[in-house]
């Protein structure tokens, strides 16, 4: 391989190792201890019902995502921007890491989550239900972390936005008329196919933008490096 | 003895101004008191009947008169359960007060566990940043024991928590004040220093010690988020229990006091009592931590 091709080759078992893999068996466990609540009659496990899987995926992808790429949690991280791989190459692998275990540990706890609490809902709704608010999260998760240069700020923002959208929820949709285009879990049964359509598609967006808008941040090393800070 | 207290004076007055510098407890104070006037302003409603006037009781029946929002006095009925203990007192009480500080320091419960929330993730770092900027190796080369070490790093951060947090009770009081019609100010100041600064001693303190286990700032993440359910069933212990017992009076088994102030006193003490396991718990992480810092050093 020549060395232009090296300055775009993956690190993928680096990139799984910095996102914290082991949090998705946990997450794996959270589903099906949640349905087994819900079957249970739990108030909380009712509560959450069959958001279990999009409210665990989320939490776990925001937190991941936060993981991504932190400037001040990484050391020497003037040797990174230095170095001939593109800063963009370090988000791209550990994107593609987080989505696709996500996806598949999503689609497991749906399984998993459905043997525990028989809804009649398939994978391919349970994965619909989860892919937007965990488009966000990752997407929110990602933004903090680069701006406030700390993991430890993004994990706890998505950790209080799906907690509050979890347990807070209803709330949330009763306060203001247009809540119900950003409720991260919208209760499908209580709106019309339309609006669920559009909150998806909203929330997706949203994710997708703030993705966009991660990269964009990559460009001013001065910030990564806290120099307006320092100098 | 001298050298120890000058060690630990010494080591709390650098972290309080690297604290400062990283702003992670100003950040915790600001983000509580914004979730609490953002969660006031939703949950700090006039009651659909209307503001309560006053509690009148006959037998089991107690009536509640409410002003409407058309100025019309409404009388709504209860009848007790024969197992349940009201406190009668209330006949004779400052209804609309006792009403609105206790409406307050119920907001005080969701707010309180975003405050449980928030300091995990945010402040398990302080141990391993010392080992991030190569620091570690220089302090262990000083006549510093293990004790006064840790003892520097989480009162360092109680120090500067008791600061940031007296100034949050006050900004949180000011806008209490603008959306209630009467508090009762003695009790907010206690029930400040009885269960919000305890609670967040305890679980900062959890957060400092155990983040001493690790070396790397992005491993104390992880370890923050582990203690966050430590964090949670430290409030769910000390604060929801005893706190809502005692507000919810008709529930059964709760305590008969025969006065508004004896009720408030009895609520703080459960909250005292509540938190005592805690207490405990947080002793014996720190002299569990002083022992791995004593193995790892040997």
């Amino acid at each position: 391989m020549t060395w232009h091709g090296r300055r775009y080759i993956f690190a993928w078992r680096r990139a799984v190792m910095a996102v914290g893999w082991w949090l998705l068996p946990i997450g794996l466990v959270g589903m099906f201890f949640f349905g087994l609540m819900a079957q249970a009659r739990d108030p909380i496990g009712q509560m959450i019902g069959l958001s279990a899987v999009a409210a665990v995926g989320a939490l776990i992808g925001g937190v991941q995502a936060s993981l991504i790429l932190a400037p001040a949690d990484d050391a020497a991280f003037e040797i990174i921007l230095a170095a001939p791989r593109p800063l963009a190459m370090i988000l791209i692998e550990r994107l593609i890491v987080v989505f696709v275990m996500n996806a598949a540990i999503a689609a497991v706890g749906a399984v998993v989550f459905d043997l525990a609490y028989p809804s009649g809902e398939t994978v391919i709704d349970q994965l619909a239900r989860w892919f937007p608010p965990f488009t966000a999260m990752v997407g929110l998760g990602m933004t903090i972390a680069i701006v406030s240069r700390k993991s430890g700020m993004g994990a706890l923002l998505a950790i209080l936005l799906v907690g509050s959208m979890l347990f807070g929820g209803f709330a949330f949709l009763g306060l203001f008329d247009w809540a119900w285009t950003l409720h991260l879990f919208l209760p499908v049964d209580q709106f019309s196919a339309e609006q669920v359509f559009i909150n998806r598609t909203l929330l997706t967006a949203i994710g997708a933008a703030l993705i966009a808008y991660s990269f964009s941040l990559l460009r001013n090393h001065e910030s990564l490096l806290a120099a307006h800070i320092s100098a | 003895m001298n050298l120890v207290l000058l060690q630990i004076g010494g080591m709390i007055r650098y972290e309080a101004l690297m604290q400062f510098r990283r702003r992670m407890l100003i950040l915790i104070a600001a983000f509580f008191t914004t979730g609490m006037i953002i969660l006031g302003s939703g949950m700090i409603t006039t009651p659909s009947n209307g503001d309560i006037l006053d509690v009148e009781i006959d037998g089991n029946q107690i009536t509640t008169i409410y002003r409407q929002p058309n100025g019309e006095l409404l009388y709504s009925h209860h009848m007790l359960p024969n197992d349940t203990e009201f406190p009668r007192w209330l006949a004779d009480a400052d209804i609309p007060m006792i009403h609105d500080t206790w409406h307050l320091l119920l907001t005080y419960m969701p707010g309180l566990i975003l405050l449980a929330v928030a300091i995990p993730p945010l402040l398990t770092e302080i141990i391993p940043l010392d080992a991030r900027f190569k620091m570690t190796e220089l302090i262990w080369t000083k006549p510093l024991s293990k004790a006064a070490f840790l003892a520097g790093k989480v009162l360092s951060v109680w120090f500067g928590f008791a600061g940031v947090m007296a100034v949050a009770a006050v900004i949180l009081f000011v806008f209490a004040r603008t959306q209630f019609r009467t508090l009762d100010a003695w009790l907010y100041i206690r029930y400040w220093i009885v269960l919000i600064l305890p609670l967040t001693f305890v679980v900062s303190g959890y957060s400092v010690l155990l983040g001493g286990l690790t070396r790397s700032r992005r491993a104390s993440l992880f370890i923050g988020l582990a203690v966050l359910p430590l964090a949670l069933w430290t409030f769910m212990g000390s604060a929801a229990m005893t706190s809502m017992m005692n507000f919810l009076y008709p529930m059964p088994g709760t305590p008969a006091y025969e006065s508004y102030e004896a009720t408030a006193a009895g609520m703080l003490m459960s909250v005292l009592t509540g938190l005592m396991p805690y207490v405990l718990l947080l002793i014996a992480i720190w002299v569990g931590m002083w022992a791995i810092l004593r193995v790892r050093d040997a």
